[in-house]
Order: structure tokens, then sequence, then C-alpha cells
């Protein structure tokens, strides 16, 4: 494996290489720098700018040259040096690209992981309901979000989910009509009727309570003016903790373990017990790393409790255990959010209009943690949702084929003639060998994210990757084309290498020795 | 400050540059981000290319207006008319304005050569503008006359003496002082370099082994002897070798002396190292290379600061770099986000501002800047000027938004080959200059100017006028009697059926075969020229010219080469009205290939060069705008080529959050007069 590795990462290095040669060359030769100097009137001016330009970027050398003397700055990254040398105005590529990156990773990494997530979901779940109702609609959404250009969705995007609701926050204060009370619950019902499998009866009674819910929800939120002082409270905490507790154990564990099902439900109480001690601890100097730091303590109690309760199925009840404490301290770490919103929508510098559309955070805008995660969501929420339904598709279509075909497999069939549960089939058999063409198609979608980003970044007034680099080609300044060249090519290299190396990893057959 | 200073120095430029960038994006956008850097302040007349680059002049000083030199007269016109005091607001600052633009600086120092961008210019004017003189929104130069006065002494030798009143002082505390235009003049001047400006291995401006201040100024260059400095060290008088005809706008203050003597010279009082800046100066001038080597040492670390110390992207760890003597104050700054600026609360040397914070928003994208506007995040935005940020603006009216639509600095034009054995060269017909100035009659006739105008930039600004002048924008002073004695009238309704008749007279006068084939170059990248080609070819094809398609990604560069075309279509940007930017535009020397500089197409009259050569030495505004005439009456009559419109510029702003907003054709255009802002409350 080692050796595989080595070879691979020697071999990456050379294609990265040849590549940026061949890139170097093409910006090299895809306009002319010194263009806007030749057009100065007056001759002095005119020659001064050209040497400025001809001296910044060597023009004066033959472009192999250039190329060279470019490598020998980038590869001083080997030896922590990094030079990415200048750009056309003479600022270091260096500061640009440590601030591109940052900001694109901030962008991409909520959307990947939503994309990730939710995509796959669909995926299975469309899989199982193959040639439903269900199935072909969102065949259909995944389709048009897929082929909608970004530029033109974002716009929509940015007036339907950002402009019209900030009015609906600011001028309806929240509150829904009859008629959108109604449709929504009748579109909810008719979404869960389709969701869950079962008889008729069965599914038209999921339906109707899960519209009734709805409409009950709807109602609670206008008449309460909820969307402008948000919080679920201790209640609402533990019913929904529980109901993701149960959710979780019915994927690991199933119902029938007993052992499973104690655990998770623990790890609930436990969680509500600490809501109200949490809140003084919340509320002074809180910090991203303390959060970080709860989350992990969570994690271990959880594995604790399932250990503690002990059986012949330990390991998957502290499995059980760590996902539900994962669950309940987000819907904590929601509920604390929540209760920063009202203060965040009325801070002067908000005005009562929340859901940003551009920029990553908003000047001036003062406040502890809880203000400052609720700007930086309310900023990353269009870009993440646009950059997300794009690139859902991809990801459902390949869950939802690769599904589909393991469920077709001998030894599927082999597990239901066994006698096993359902969902030990699906769970166990089918989705975890269906997970392994998408390592593929996930380590790529993550290169290609922060590569494909310059349109998002654009639309929303982001200054990341997408645009260093839509800014270099523009100017004919080929330092920061070249910067995010690498970057961009270090990053599929990386994620070419990871994939190959889970594949190993996930898939006996092909094991490398 | 620098602005003031840049602004002196572009309008010696007087520049209309080329603009590069604004050929590949759409129409006239004061701000192209892809303008880079150009040169203005630099050059004197010289033009940005690129469209934005200029410094931060806005308007201009015509000729027509500057004020007959009042010689002697203290105050008088040798920096722009004196404004007297402002109506200054009652009550402290207050509120916040957030402006959208579509980049943020890139260097506190918009003098040096890679630093002279719009949107460095934008940055240094907010922080140390108004300055000494800035242009109004009628392209007038005014001198803040609480910052300080300017006094034509002589004419002859020019002689001009700034004086800085007390009580002006940096944002540090520090008193603006003589120092401060010294260094502006020192930095541009010539006479302390004794290199070229070099660079690393990657490009980086590196400390050089000699002294290269990173700007040049003819203007300046042509004052040898060392400014004398009153005892008071308020004022300094300059005494030029040479007559420069746009003295008014050379000299102003730029980047504070004091914080390049203390970081260069390493003291820690600020007094006592400026007063050290000015002996050093003093000493070495015009001898940088023969003085002791300790001296030429600390030269060189002025020089090394002056050109890359304020160069930042983000919110200096050194809170010197952000010194201003303007307005407001930096107070942060978020790299490619957005910076804020606060309202120097000492500041009482010029008009006072009525908003306490103003948010400069990094703003990229025109659409996205109008639902910034619509959703609150942003107050005043100034997009590139396209039909959807137009009609977005009109769409929001009823939520108190106003946009305004004005001519911008920038303009569009057609300049037509002599010598290049083409269809208007004398040299096809065997040297008969006369038929070659029918046929070049004969293609101004056909191009559809007005219909141009109509259908590409009355979407955009409904106000856009064709313009008449080879040498003044509309809206300039002087512009209206301009055109009435320069014999643009010929061509006023080029395109019509009545022009095409009279075209096809002069072609049959002249008695050339048609089609008469004509290329035309353009930029390739450039969807609206593409569609002002179309419509020139449609024309040109009525009366009888075959218009060939040129267009050319690599167009700037091949101005030269006459060889590949016989009529070009591009744009001039204007960073200034002084008058020096003529004459490299049209002159020509005879019997040598010493051509204006920008004269692509070898145009050649005795009467314009004469006009020209007496424009850089005439003193008299009265004067200076005859000799514009004189030669505009003969360039329109050679069939020197067409003009067709100015660039639009578009501002939006929300008036139920901000009044008091405007624009002007010339940088800084909306920033102008940022004093006159105000919240609504």
């Amino acid at each position: 494996m080692l050796t595989f590795i080595v070879r691979r990462v020697i071999a990456a290095f050379f294609i990265t290489i040849g590549a940026s040669f061949i890139a170097f060359f093409l910006v090299a030769h895809a306009g002319d720098p010194l263009a806007k100097a030749a057009a100065i009137q007056q001759p002095q001016a005119r020659e001064q700018a050209k040497l400025t330009i001809i001296t910044a970027l060597h023009l004066d050398q033959n472009f192999i040259v250039r190329f060279f003397l470019w490598l020998k700055g980038v590869l001083g990254c080997l030896v922590g040096q990094c030079d990415f040398g200048s750009s056309i105005t003479g600022n270091s590529v260096n500061v640009d690209l440590a601030n591109a990156l940052l900001i694109s990773l901030r962008l991409i990494t909520a959307a990947t992981v939503a994309a990730i997530l939710i995509g796959i979901s669909i995926g299975i779940i469309t899989a199982l309901r193959q040639y439903s109702g269900l199935d072909y609609v969102v065949t259909f959404f995944a389709f048009l979000f897929f082929s909608l250009p970004v530029f033109w969705f974002g716009v929509i995007l940015k007036d339907g989910l950002g402009i019209r609701f900030n009015d609906f926050l600011q001028q309806d204060h929240g509150a829904f009509s009859w008629r959108a009370i109604i449709i929504v619950a009748l579109l909810m019902g008719v979404i869960a009727y389709s969701l869950f499998g079962g008889q008729l009866y069965r599914r038209l009674i999921t339906g109707g309570v899960t519209a009734v819910v709805t409409f009950g929800a709807m109602y609670y939120i206008t008449v309460t003016h909820w969307l402008l002082n948000p919080s679920l409270g201790i209640v609402l905490i533990i019913v929904i903790s529980a109901a993701m507790g149960l959710g979780v154990t019915v994927l690991t564990a199933g119902l029938r373990n007993r052992k499973a099902l104690l655990t998770s439900m623990t790890t609930v109480a436990v969680g509500a017990a600490l809501w109200y001690p949490l809140q003084y601890y919340f509320y002074q100097g809180f910090t991203f790393w303390k959060l970080m730091l709860l989350l992990l303590i969570a994690i271990v109690v959880g594995i604790v409790i399932g250990y503690l309760y002990g059986g012949d199925d330990k390991g998957l009840s502290a499995r059980t255990g760590a996902i539900t404490a994962v669950t309940t301290s987000f819907i904590i770490f929601t509920d604390r959010m929540m209760r920063a919103w009202h203060s965040y929508v009325t801070n002067p510098q908000i005005n009562g209009r929340p859901i940003k559309l551009t920029l990553p955070a908003t000047p001036l805008l003062k406040g502890d943690f809880w203000i400052q995660t609720t700007d930086v969501f309310t900023h990353l929420l269009l870009p993440t949702v646009t950059l997300m339904l794009i690139s859902l598709a991809t990801h459902s279509r390949f869950a939802r084929a690769s599904m589909l075909e393991v469920l077709n497999q001998d030894y599927i069939r082999t597990a239901r003639s066994k006698g096993l549960t359902e969902r030990t089939v699906v769970m166990r058999h089918a989705f975890r060998n269906a997970l392994i063409p998408l390592a593929t198609v996930v380590s790529f979608d993550i290169a290609g994210l922060i590569a494909g980003a310059v349109l998002t970044e654009t639309v929303f007034g982001w200054k990341a990757m997408g645009k260093l680099f839509q800014d270099g080609l523009v100017q004919t300044d080929p330092n920061p084309v070249m910067a995010f060249f690498v970057v961009a090519a270090v990053i599929a290299v990386l994620a070419n290498l990871l994939a190959d190396i889970a594949y190993g990893a996930l898939d006996p057959r092909i094991r490398v020795k | 400050m620098r602005r003031t200073r840049v602004v002196a120095v572009t309008s010696l430029i007087a520049a209309s540059a080329m603009v590069l960038a604004a050929c590949g994006s759409s129409p006239g956008q004061a701000s192209d981000t892809g303008s880079g850097s150009s040169s203005s302040s630099q050059s004197q007349s010289s033009s940005s290319s690129s469209g934005s680059s200029s410094s931060s002049s806005s308007g201009t000083s015509t000729s027509e207006t500057k004020p007959a030199a009042g010689v002697g007269e203290v105050g008088g016109s040798a920096c722009g008319k004196p404004h007297g005091p402002y109506d200054q607001p009652s009550g402290a600052p207050t509120g916040t304005v957030k402006a959208g633009y579509n980049q943020l600086a890139e260097s506190l120092n918009n003098l040096s050569g890679h630093g002279n961008s719009t949107y460095n210019a934008n940055v240094v004017y907010l922080m140390s503008g108004p300055g000494l003189f800035y242009y109004n929104d009628k392209n007038e130069l005014i001198n803040n006359d609480s910052f300080g006065t300017c006094t034509l002494d002589s004419l002859d030798p020019l002689t001009v003496t700034y004086k800085i009143n007390s009580g002006v002082k940096w944002s540090d505390g520090v008193p603006v002082t003589a120092a401060d235009v010294l260094l502006n003049w020192a930095s541009d001047s010539g006479e302390y370099n004794t290199a070229e400006v070099q660079y690393d291995d990657n490009g980086n401006l590196k400390p050089t082994t000699g002294i290269a201040f990173d700007a040049s100024s003819p203007g300046s260059g042509f004052i040898t002897e060392f400014p004398k400095i009153s005892d008071d060290g308020q004022s300094i008088t300059f005494t030029y070798s040479k007559f420069f005809v746009d003295y008014d706008v050379n000299i102003g203050v730029g980047v504070p002396a004091h914080v390049v003597a203390m970081h260069a010279l390493k003291e820690t009082d600020a007094t006592k190292a400026t007063a050290d800046l000015v002996k050093l100066l003093q000493a070495t001038q015009n001898k940088a290379k023969s003085a002791p080597a300790d001296q030429q040492a600390q030269l060189k670390a002025v020089a090394d600061f002056w050109n890359t110390g304020f160069d930042t992207t983000q919110m200096p760890s050194d809170p010197s770099i952000a010194v201003g003597n303007g307005a407001y104050t930096l107070t942060d700054w978020k790299k490619d986000q957005y910076m804020t600026f606060t309202a120097n609360p000492d500041y009482n040397w010029g008009p006072k501002p009525q908003v306490k914070t103003i948010v400069w928003t990094y703003a990229p994208d025109p659409t996205a800047a109008v639902q910034s506007l619509q959703n609150g995040d942003l107050d005043i935005i100034n997009p590139q000027a396209t039909p959807d940020v137009k009609t977005g603006l009109e769409k929001l009216a009823d939520q108190g938004v106003k946009p305004i639509a004005i001519d911008g600095a920038t303009y569009e034009h057609v300049d037509l080959v002599f010598d290049n054995k083409g269809p208007f060269d004398p040299a096809t017909y065997g040297g008969d200059a006369a038929k070659a100035q029918q046929v070049r009659q004969a293609f101004l006739l056909t191009i559809p100017r007005q219909s141009i105008v109509n259908t590409l930039i009355k979407p955009l600004n409904q106000n856009a006028v064709l313009r008449q002048s080879f040498m003044l924008f509309p809206g300039q002073p002087g512009y209206d009697e301009m055109i009435k004695e320069n014999g643009s009238d010929f061509y006023t309704d080029a395109g019509s059926d009545a022009a095409i008749a009279k075209a096809k007279d002069l072609l049959a006068k002249a008695g050339v075969k048609t089609p008469v084939k004509v290329r035309l170059m353009y930029a390739d990248n450039n969807p609206r020229r593409a569609q002002e080609y179309q419509l020139i070819a449609a024309s040109g094809a009525k009366a009888g010219f075959q218009v060939i398609d040129g267009k050319n990604a690599k167009w700037s560069s091949q101005l030269q080469n006459t060889a590949i075309y016989d009529a070009s279509l591009f744009a001039w940007q204007a960073t200034s009205t002084g008058v020096g930017q003529n004459p490299p535009n049209y002159l020509c020397k005879m019997g040598s290939d010493d051509w204006g500089q920008n004269n692509f197409g070898h145009y050649c009259s005795d009467v314009v060069n004469k006009a020209m050569d007496d424009l850089n030495s005439q003193p008299d505004a009265t004067k200076q705008m005859a000799d514009m005439v004189t030669a505009e009456k003969a360039m329109w009559a050679d069939g020197f080529g067409t003009l067709l419109f100015q660039f639009p510029d578009i501002v939006g702003y929300n008036s139920t959050t901000v009044t008091g907003v405007g624009d002007a054709p010339l940088s800084p255009t909306f920033l102008w007069n940022y004093w006159e802002w105000k919240t609504a409350s």
C-alpha cells in the first residue's frame, strides 16, 4: 500500500508540473499584458508603465525561462517558502491566494457537505422507490437544478429567498397568509405520502398527519411571529432529539436492539438535562473551539453510554450513542442560535433584513459568537443553496444508480432469503457497497467546486479562488491564474489519490498489493 | 494630498486614454476592474489607459474656465477657482452610508506608477479629499482655500507659490506643511533618481541599488531649481525653467512627508524627521549620484518607502500608513470585502461631511449591486452601465431608488489612416490630396452617428448626446461654443439619406471606383463595438463603401500598425480637462517620424501643428480656446475622423436612506461631493 501511495504521489508530482507548463503556456499566450500600458498617451508614462509590467512579469525573458522562474518560487512550497510571484499591479499573489483559499473553503465546505448528505439520501430513497411518483418528481427537479445556469439561478434565489423573505419578515412580520399555510400543508402531506412505503392506508395516515402537523406549525409560527423571535424550548428539544435518536437507532441497529435504543434515549436525556446549565456556558466568551470541544465531549459521552450498557454488541450501541449525541448537540446548538436571532435581526446594521445577498460578513456588525455565527450563516445561506442544488443532481443520480445496481446483486437476494430484515439488507448490505463508486465522484466534486465557483462568487460578491482566476485571466495576469491552477491541480490530484486509497479500503476485491 | 496631487498630475495629463478594459466590458464604466494601472500620475499629458486609471481628478479646468492668469493675485488661478468658505452643516456627522464599488484599493499612494488607478484614487479621495483642489460636477477646478492657496507669482518664468493654511493637520495630528508639497514635487520630478525602478526575480518591486521614485511628470521635471520654503514652513514657491501649460494641476499635497521621513530616516519625532527630509532633498537635488554615500542611502530609503510603503490590500498593521488629511479616516479594512471610513472630528479645513461612517463595499457584479441596493445592503452603487442595471434601478423607484445617468469621461471615436496606401491616403490617388479628402469626407458622412447613439447608448442614458468636439467633452466649459464654430455640423446628420446622397456625390466627384474597401479595426471582445460596426457597414454600403470587419484581439498594440487597417474604432478616457493632453493626439512634424504619440493615423496639418504648438505654451485661456477651435476646424474639414458618444456612467442610490448624491464625469465620479451626502432619518 505504501509503495502504491509513494508511486502515485511521485507520478502526481510530475503530472502537476507538466500540466502547469501547459497552463503557463496557455496563460502566457492568452493576451497581451502590455496592452493597457501601450494605450497610455504620454510617452514617458507609457514607457514607465511598460517597464513596470515587463520587469514584474519577466516579459523580457523567454516564456520557458519565465516558467522555470515561476516554478522555482512555487517549488519553494516544499521547503516552506512558497512564492507565487506578484500580480500585474505588484501585489504579492501569496497574500491573495491565502485569503482567497480561506474564503473559498468557507464558501464550499457547507455546500459540499450538504450536497453529499442530501444528494446521497435522495439517491438512496429514490432507488428504493424506483419508478414511483416520488422518483419521477425528484429526478425532474434534480435535472432542472443541474441544468440551471448559476448566474441566473443565483439572481432568482437572491430575489426569492433573499429580498422577498426579508420583505416577508420586515413587512409581514413573518405571518403566513391562510392560502400559504394551506398550500404548504397539503404539499408536505403529499411529499410525506410518497416518501413512506407500505400499505395505502398507512401512507394516507402518514400524509394526513404530516399535513396537519405542518398546518399547526405554520399557524403557530404566524400567530406568535416565531420567525422574528424563534426558539425551541426544552420540550421541543426533547421531542425532536428523541425522534432523531429513534431515527438513528432505526438506521443503525433497529428498534429491536434494546441496548442500542436505551443508549440512544439515555444520550438524549443527558443532553436535555445539560441544556439548562449549558446556556450559562454559552453566554460568555463562547468560541468556535469551545463548540468543537463540546461536540467532542458529547461524542465521548455517547460512546461511554453505549459501552456502559454493555452486551454483545457494545460497539454498535456506542456508535448509536455517538451519532445520537451529535444530533442532540445539533438540536441544542440550533436552539441557542435561534435565541440569538432576534437580537441579530434587530441589530442596526441588519435593520430587520437578515438574509444577506453578498459578501461573507456584515461590515460594522458588533456582537458575540452567536451573533457573528448567525451573520456567517445568513451570508452563506444563498451561495450554499445555489452550489448545493447544482451538485445535488450528480450525487443523487450516482447514488441512485449505484444503489439500484447493488440491490440487483446476488448477495442481496441471498441476504433477503436468509430472512434478514429489510433494514439490515438496505443499510448493511446494499448501502455500504453502493457508496464505493461514490468515493470517486465525491472527491472529484470537491476539487471541481473550488474551480467551479467562479460564477457563484461573482454573483454573490465573494472574492475567492474563482475570482482570483477570472480577474487574472481578464487582465492577462499569469501569476494569479497559475496560483489558482496549482491549488486546483494539487487538490484534484490529492482527491484522486484519496479516492484510490478509499477504494482499496472499501472494496476488498480491488485491494492493492 | 495625494489626491490633490493626483489631480494635478492628471490634469496635466489631460488625458484621454484608451479604454481598453472598457472595450472588453460594457460600456462605459468609469470604474472598470480590469483597468489597471495607468499612470496618469506620472505622465503629463498622457492619458491613462485602460479606462479608469486616472487618478482622482474629476473634472477639469478647461482652458476656458481657467481664469485668465491672475499674476500676483493671492489665491488666484494657480490651482483652480477659490471656493471661499463652505456652508458648514450644523451638528456632528451622523449615520452610515454603504457604497458599493467594483474594486477596493491596492495602494494608499495613488501617485506612484503602479498605484495609479481609479480604485485607489477613490479611497485616497475619501481619506485625503478634497485637499488643495478638486473638480466639481461642472468640471471646474476648485481650489479649496480653507486648506491652502496657490498664487501665480509670474508667468515668465512661470512661478507658483503654494501656501498651506495653519491648522491643517494630518489625521495623526501632525500639521500639513510645505514639506508635503515638496515631497510631491520631488517624487516625480526625476531630480532624485539615479536608477530605474527594479524588481526581484518574483516581480516584487525591490529596493534598488540606486534611487528611483516610481513616478514621473514632465511638468515637475521643468522645475529644476530647488523650491523656496518660507520661514514658517507653510509656503513653498516653485519656479519653472520652461512654461508648462497645465501648471494649475501639476503639484499638490500627496502622501504625508512626515510618515515617509519617519520610516525612511528611522526617526520618531515627526517634526525633526520632516525637517531632516527637507534638508536631505535640498542637499541632494539633481546630484543624487554624486552625493555622499550616507545621503544616497537615506534618499534611497525615502524613494523605496514612497514607492511601496503605502501598498496594502488590508488594514495596515502600522496605522501611520493610513494617515490622511481629509474628511474621513480609514478605520477598518477587510481584504476583498469592505473598508470603513469614519468622519475625522478635527477636520475643519474644507467642507465638513454630514455622514459619520462610510462603508466602501466590494460589489463586482452589476446585477448583484442592484439587488443589494434593493435589499438595503447598499445605499449607493456605481455599477457598470448595462440595460439591465438601468431597468433594474427604474423598477425600484417605488422604494425610493433614484438613478443618475450621465455622460462619462470616456468617448468612442473613429480615426482614419492617412499614410497606409489605403482609401484615405492621397498616395493611393497619385498624391491627389483633394481626392483623398473627398473620400474621407464621404466615408465619415456615411457613419450613422446619431443612430448609433440612439440605439446603443440612449437605452443606458436617455440624456446621451452626440459628441461633436475632439478636444472638449459635452458639459465641459466651452463645449457649446466650440461646436458652434468647429465645423462639426457638416457631419451632424451623418448616416441620414441626405448625408448618404452627399457622400455619393463626393465619391462621384472624386471619381473613385466603388465599392471602396475600408478595413475597420476594433476590439474583438466588445459586443457593442461589433454592433457599431454592423451599423457603420450597413450605412456605408448605401453610399458605395464596403466596410470590412477588422475585429482584432490585439487591437491596442496594433494601432501603430496602420498597414492592417484604414479606420479604427476605439475610446479615449479623459482624466482631466487640462489642455496639454491634446497635442500628442494630433501633432505631426513633417518630414520626420516624430508623430504625436497618439496620432496613429499619421494625420498631418500645418494649421493643427501651429495651433497645438501654441497651445503648449499659451497661458491665456481665451487664446488656448482659440487655438483649439482653429485646430478642430481644420480637423473636421480634413476628415481626420469622427466622434460618437461618451460612455454612460450610472449611479443608483436609495433616497430614503441617503440624499445629496451626485455624479461627475471624471474620477472620483460620484464621490466628488461626499460631504453633501446626508443620511435620511
